[in-house]
C-alpha cells in the first residue's frame, strides 16, 4: 500500500514543468499580443491548470482513501488499478498506432487533393526566385557527375539518322543565303594547298584521263584558222597603219618645209568641195 | 544608168567615213586632207611594182602557152624594148583606169590609205580616170607639182580637177 501511495506521490506532474502563472491571469496585461491570440493561449492554459488541479485533488483524495481503507479492501483496489493501468497502456498503444496510420492516410489524401487543386508550376513561378537558386547551383559539379559516354551509348544514332529525311531537310535550306554569309576569300586564305597537292596522286589522275580525246575535243573547239587570220590581220593592219601614219607625217613635214622655204606657212589645206 | 551611177558615187563618198585611230591625231570629224608628195610617191612606187608584176605574169603566161603548144621548138621569147615599154605603159593605163573608176583606190592607194576623187569628192568617171591614167603614164613628173601647190595638186589633178585625199582607215574588224 505504501508503494502505491509512493507511486502516486512521485508520478510526474505535467503542470509542475511549466512555470507558475498568475492565478488571476494578469499576464494578459504584460504582453502586447493581439487580443485573439491572447484569449486562445490563456484559455488553453486555464484548462490545463484546471485539469491539473483536478488531478491533484483526485490523487490526494485517492491517497487519503487508500490510507484509510483496510488491507483487505486496498489490495483488490490496487489490483484493479494495475489492470486499469495495463489496459490503459494497451489502449494508448493501440490508439497511437491507429492514430499514426490514420494520420498517414489523412496526410496522403490531403496532399493528393492539394496537388490536384493547386498549380505547382504557377506557385513556383510566382513565389520562387529560380534565378537565385540557379545562381547557387554548381553547374560544374553537376556536369562532372554526368556520364556523357553512357548517355551517348544509349542513343541509337544510326536509327535516328535512318529516320531522317535528308532530302527534305536539304531542300528547306537556303544554301545561297548561307553561302553569302561565308567569307570565302578569308577561308581560301587559310587553306594551305601544299599538303593537299603533296598527297594527291596526280599520276593516277593523269593516267585515267584520255589525253588524246581531250586534246582532240579542245582542238575541235578552237577555230585555229580564224585565230591565225585574226592575228595575221592584226599584225598586217598594225604595219599598214604605221606606214600610213609615217607617210602622213612625212607629207606634213615636206609641206611645212616647202611652206617655210617659200614663206607660205604650212601648206596642208583641206580639200574644198 | 546615170542615176545608178550617181547613187553609187554617193554611196562611195558617204560611207567610207571610218574614224582614224587616235595615234594619227585625227578623228572622223577632221576635214578631208589632200595627200602629200611622200604618200603619193609611195603609192606610185607600189603601183609601178604591181604593173611590173602584171607584165611579168603576162610574159611568163606567154612563155607557158608557147611551151604548151610547141614544146620542141621552145625557146625564151626575145621581146623588144619598144614592145616591153609599150606593154608596161598599156598595162599601167588599164590598171590605173580600172581601179580609179571602180573605187578610186589602186592597190598602192589602198595600202597607203589614199583615194582619188573628183572635185566633188566623188569617184571619177571612166573617161576622167582613163585621161588621168594616160597623163600619169606619159608624164609622171607632174606629180612633183604636189610639193609646190598649196592644195597639194599634181599637174594631172589641176587639168582634170581631181584630188588624192587621205582615206579613212577601215576598222580593224575588216
Amino acid at each position: 500500500m505504501s508503494k502505491v501511495l509512493l507511486m502516486f506521490q512521485q508520478a510526474p506532474d505535467p503542470d509542475t514543468a511549466h512555470p507558475p502563472m498568475d492565478q488571476t491571469g494578469s499576464a494578459a496585461s504584460s504582453t502586447p499580443e493581439s487580443s485573439g491570440h491572447w484569449l486562445v493561449r490563456n484559455a488553453a492554459e486555464l484548462t490545463r491548470r484546471s485539469v491539473g488541479l483536478a488531478g491533484q485533488s483526485v490523487q490526494a483524495f485517492g491517497s487519503s482513501v487508500v490510507h484509510a481503507l483496510p488491507d483487505f479492501v486496498a489490495k483488490p483496489v490496487m489490483a484493479a488499478v494495475d489492470v486499469v493501468q495495463t489496459g490503459g497502456r494497451a489502449v494508448e498503444t493501440a490508439c497511437k498506432t491507429s492514430a499514426d496510420a490514420a494520420m498517414r492516410v489523412t496526410i496522403r489524401l490531403v496532399v493528393e487533393i492539394a496537388l490536384s487543386e493547386l498549380d505547382l508550376n504557377e506557385i513556383v513561378r510566382n513565389h520562387v526566385d529560380l534565378n537565385a537558386l540557379a545562381a547557387q547551383l554548381d553547374i560544374d559539379e553537376v556536369a562532372s557527375r554526368i556520364d556523357i559516354g553512357a548517355i551517348v551509348d544509349r542513343v541509337d544514332i544510326m536509327g535516328i539518322v535512318g529516320d531522317l529525311d535528308l532530302d527534305r531537310i536539304v531542300d528547306s535550306v537556303d544554301l545561297n543565303r548561307q553561302i553569302n554569309r561565308v567569307d570565302l576569300n578569308a577561308v581560301a586564305e587559310r587553306i594551305n594547298p601544299d599538303p593537299l597537292v603533296a598527297r594527291a596522286n596526280l599520276e593516277a589522275v593523269i593516267a585515267r584521263i584520255d589525253l588524246i580525246a581531250l586534246a582532240d575535243s579542245i582542238i575541235d573547239g578552237i577555230d585555229l584558222p580564224k585565230i591565225i587570220r585574226q592575228s595575221t590581220s592584226s599584225i598586217s593592219s598594225e604595219a599598214v597603219r604605221g606606214v600610213r601614219s609615217q607617210s602622213m607625217n612625212a607629207d606634213d613635214a615636206v609641206a611645212g618645209f616647202m611652206g617655210r622655204l617659200f614663206g607660205k606657212g604650212d601648206a596642208s589645206p583641206a580639200t574644198s568641195t | 544608168m546615170r542615176a545608178r551611177r550617181r547613187r553609187r558615187e554617193s554611196f562611195v563618198v558617204n560611207h567610207p567615213a571610218v574614224p582614224l585611230p587616235a595615234e594619227d591625231g585625227e578623228s572622223a570629224d577632221d576635214p578631208i586632207r589632200p595627200a602629200g608628195i611622200v604618200t603619193r610617191a609611195l603609192v606610185a612606187a607600189v603601183d609601178t611594182f604591181v604593173v611590173f608584176l602584171l607584165v611579168a605574169l603576162m610574159y611568163f603566161g606567154l612563155v607557158f602557152v608557147r611551151l604548151l603548144f610547141d614544146p620542141r621548138a621552145f625557146s625564151w621569147p626575145s621581146i623588144g624594148t619598144f614592145f616591153s615599154v609599150t606593154a608596161c605603159l598599156g598595162v599601167a593605163v588599164i590598171y590605173l583606169t580600172f581601179w580609179w573608176a571602180m573605187s578610186g583606190r589602186t592597190i598602192g592607194s589602198a595600202l597607203l590609205g589614199v583615194r582619188l576623187t573628183s572635185h566633188r569628192l566623188t569617184v571619177v568617171r571612166w573617161a576622167a580616170a582613163f585621161a588621168r591614167a594616160l597623163l600619169c603614164v606619159i608624164f609622171p613628173f607632174g606629180l612633183i607639182w604636189v610639193v609646190f601647190d598649196s592644195r597639194r595638186r599634181s599637174l594631172q589633178d589641176i587639168l582634170l580637177r581631181t584630188a588624192v585625199v587621205y582615206d579613212r582607215q577601215p576598222s580593224q574588224d575588216e
